[in-house]
């Protein structure tokens, strides 16, 4: 009787196989804002994976949750529930210290508009997440100079940011969120306030660290050209995961890109 | 399930580095907030010492008139005190007044003749001989005695039984107290204040310390507002940047604490310079107004220190305090939080 019972149980499990590597795990995720006595639904339950090594674009009309999602799956803040797995770890379980220890070498940030440190020279900015990561001073300049003739930039290491244009500011942007060199790199627009020849530079810059260092890129983006270039794209709508698709089974030329 | 270790805190030492480097990075936004605490401390400074320096010349200015005024009484009995000798006689610890007094008649006469066995004038080395027997003290032109006829009347009886003919200038004695029996001839060297001068005196000292009350007062507020203004500034114009090292891996100590080592460095070198920068401004201009030999002989250096430890104690603690409080905030905050602040 017994046999006879799991070979029942071994036909309602699936085939064995290696289970998909999930980097990052979203589930049910809810945001709510309170502002006074009013509550804004940021997201009502998004739910998301993103495979170790893919180029993963988030799409969505402004207000639809995008840039929240991409602050909890990059614990920058707290969900009202639901949870958030980076790298099989729930981040709810962790401490600050731990927090911290994650954003400084698990994750990449880059933002629309840069945050770079005006006063420091590109070097010390791409140095600043090195020297958290307690990294020598001496091994850290070298490997910040390596990261900026990475994106192109290795005759501009002692410029300012204000010295430099938009794009160039970005690239210091990349270079510092490649400092420690991070599993994953979280891109919120990335080329929203870059002109379109600056912003496709920007994508093969973000392509290239995907293909060169296995690197899993998230972006949040309304770029065409970006969601084009990425692996899978998720739609996000009034704070939920409506859709999600290859950039192949997508008809770029539908009334809904433009 | 993977284990996240902690990230580990830096070293103070590491902390420093990158203070010391920040600092020098954004010098001119530094030098900036260095010197809103530094010229809130000298201002601070600046009006107490002025109100130090005034006292101690006002003080000056009474003992130098109480001298003037005594030499003026003897030098219109005796005429001029060239050459004359004078015996000299203390019950009582000489004050201030009346020490100048004894040099300034030392350096006229030249020739001060006092008895031995005179504790009160043991700690006071005086020029002038020393005359072994109270009889020597007798030849002299004149007695100055300092003490009251209470505090003398040992030596007094003294002179009376000696018949001493010659006049005796009394520190401690007004023309009140003198009666027209006494054998003595006396020569009161005090002014006596009426009770309505006397008055008027200590309502003039009360008003004049609700004055210098009154504009430390406010001298301690703006040193308070301009600090406060200049660390607040300092430290949430920065609130993007406390966001991004937090998304870059820094830790709510690690901010803390560098805000801490910062604020440090610009409230001990702030308030070090504008206590001195205070100060030496204070006195130069006091100096122009009074002269130089006047100031020097009335400021008490000691007090003056004291006044400058406890400005520069007060800057310091300000200047943490006011840096701290929205570091830590800042620092708490949730990083996407502090990202989207805009200051």
């Amino acid at each position: 009787m017994a046999i006879t019972n799991d070979k029942l149980r071994s036909l309602f499990e699936p085939p064995a196989q290696a289970p998909p590597d999930h980097v990052i795990r979203a589930v049910g995720l809810t945001k709510v804002y309170r502002m006074g006595t009013e509550e804004t639904h940021a997201l009502r339950g998004a739910s998301m994976q993103a495979l170790r090594g893919e180029y993963l674009s988030i799409m969505g009309p402004s207000g639809s949750g995008k840039s929240t999602l991409f602050n909890l799956i990059g614990a920058l803040q707290k969900p009202t529930s639901g949870k958030v797995y980076i790298d099989q770890v729930d981040i709810a379980q962790l401490d600050t210290e731990e927090l911290a220890w994650l954003r400084c070498r698990k994750i990449g940030y880059i933002f629309q508009t840069f945050n770079l440190i005006q006063v420091m020279t590109c070097l010390e900015n791409v140095m600043l997440p090195m020297a958290y990561a307690g990294r020598e001073a001496e091994e850290a300049r070298e490997s910040a100079i390596r990261k900026l003739e990475l994106v192109g930039l290795g005759h501009r290491v002692l410029h300012k940011p204000a010295e430099l244009s938009g794009g160039q500011q970005q690239r210091v942007a990349i270079a510092r969120a490649m400092a420690n060199d991070p599993a994953i790199i979280l891109a919120d627009e990335p080329t929203a306030n870059l002109d379109q020849k600056t912003g496709e530079e920007m994508i093969e810059l973000l392509a290239y660290l995907k293909q060169t260092f296995a690197v899993t890129i998230i972006s949040a983006t309304h770029d065409l050209k970006m969601l084009q270039r990425s692996d899978r794209i998720l739609w996000i709508e009034d704070g939920r995961i409506v859709k999600a698709a290859r950039p192949d089974d997508i008809d770029f030329q539908s009334s809904e890109f433009h | 399930m993977s284990r996240v270790p902690e990230q580990i805190d830096l070293p103070l030492r590491v902390a420093a580095t990158i203070v010391v480097q920040g600092l020098r990075i954004r010098l001119g936004r530094s030098l900036v907030t260095i010197s809103g605490v530094l010229l809130g401390i000298a201002m601070l400074t600046a009006t107490a010492t002025g109100y130090l320096v005034k006292d101690g010349v006002r003080e000056e200015d009474q003992i130098r008139g109480d001298v003037r005024r005594m030499t003026n009484f003897l030098t219109s009995e005796l005429g001029t005190l060239e050459g004359k000798s004078l015996a000299l006689f203390a019950g009582d610890e000489p004050t201030e007044a009346e020490t100048r007094l004894l040099a300034e008649l030392a350096r006229q006469t030249q020739r001060l003749l006092t008895a031995p066995d005179q504790p009160a004038l043991e700690s006071k080395p005086l020029p002038g001989e020393r005359v072994p027997k109270a009889a020597g003290l007798l030849e002299a032109d004149a007695c100055v005695v300092i003490g009251s006829r209470a505090e003398t009347a040992a030596f007094l009886s003294q002179l009376q039984e000696a018949h001493y003919g010659r006049p005796v200038a009394m520190t401690r004695l007004t023309s009140e107290e003198t009666t027209p029996d006494d054998t003595l001839y006396f020569l009161p060297l005090s002014t006596e204040l009426s009770e309505q001068e006397l008055a008027a005196q200590a309502a003039e000292k009360r008003t004049a310390r609700y004055r210098v009350g009154w504009v430390l007062g406010i001298a301690l507020l703006v040193t308070l507002m301009g600090i406060t203004n200049a660390m607040l500034m300092s430290v949430t114009e920065r609130f993007r940047e406390i966001g991004t090292m937090k998304c870059l891996g820094a830790t709510s100590r690690l901010v803390r604490r560098i805000f801490l080592i910062e604020s440090l460095i610009v409230g001990v070198s702030g308030a070090l310079a504008g206590a001195l920068l205070g100060a030496l401004f204070s006195l130069a201009f006091y100096c122009i107004v009074y002269g130089p030999a006047l100031l020097v002989g009335s400021l008490d250096l000691g007090v003056l220190a004291l006044w400058l430890l406890a400005a520069v104690l007060a800057g310091v603690f300000l200047t943490i305090i006011c840096a701290i409080y929205p570091a830590s905030v800042a620092s708490s905050m949730v990083p996407a939080t502090a990202l989207r602040s805009n200051v």
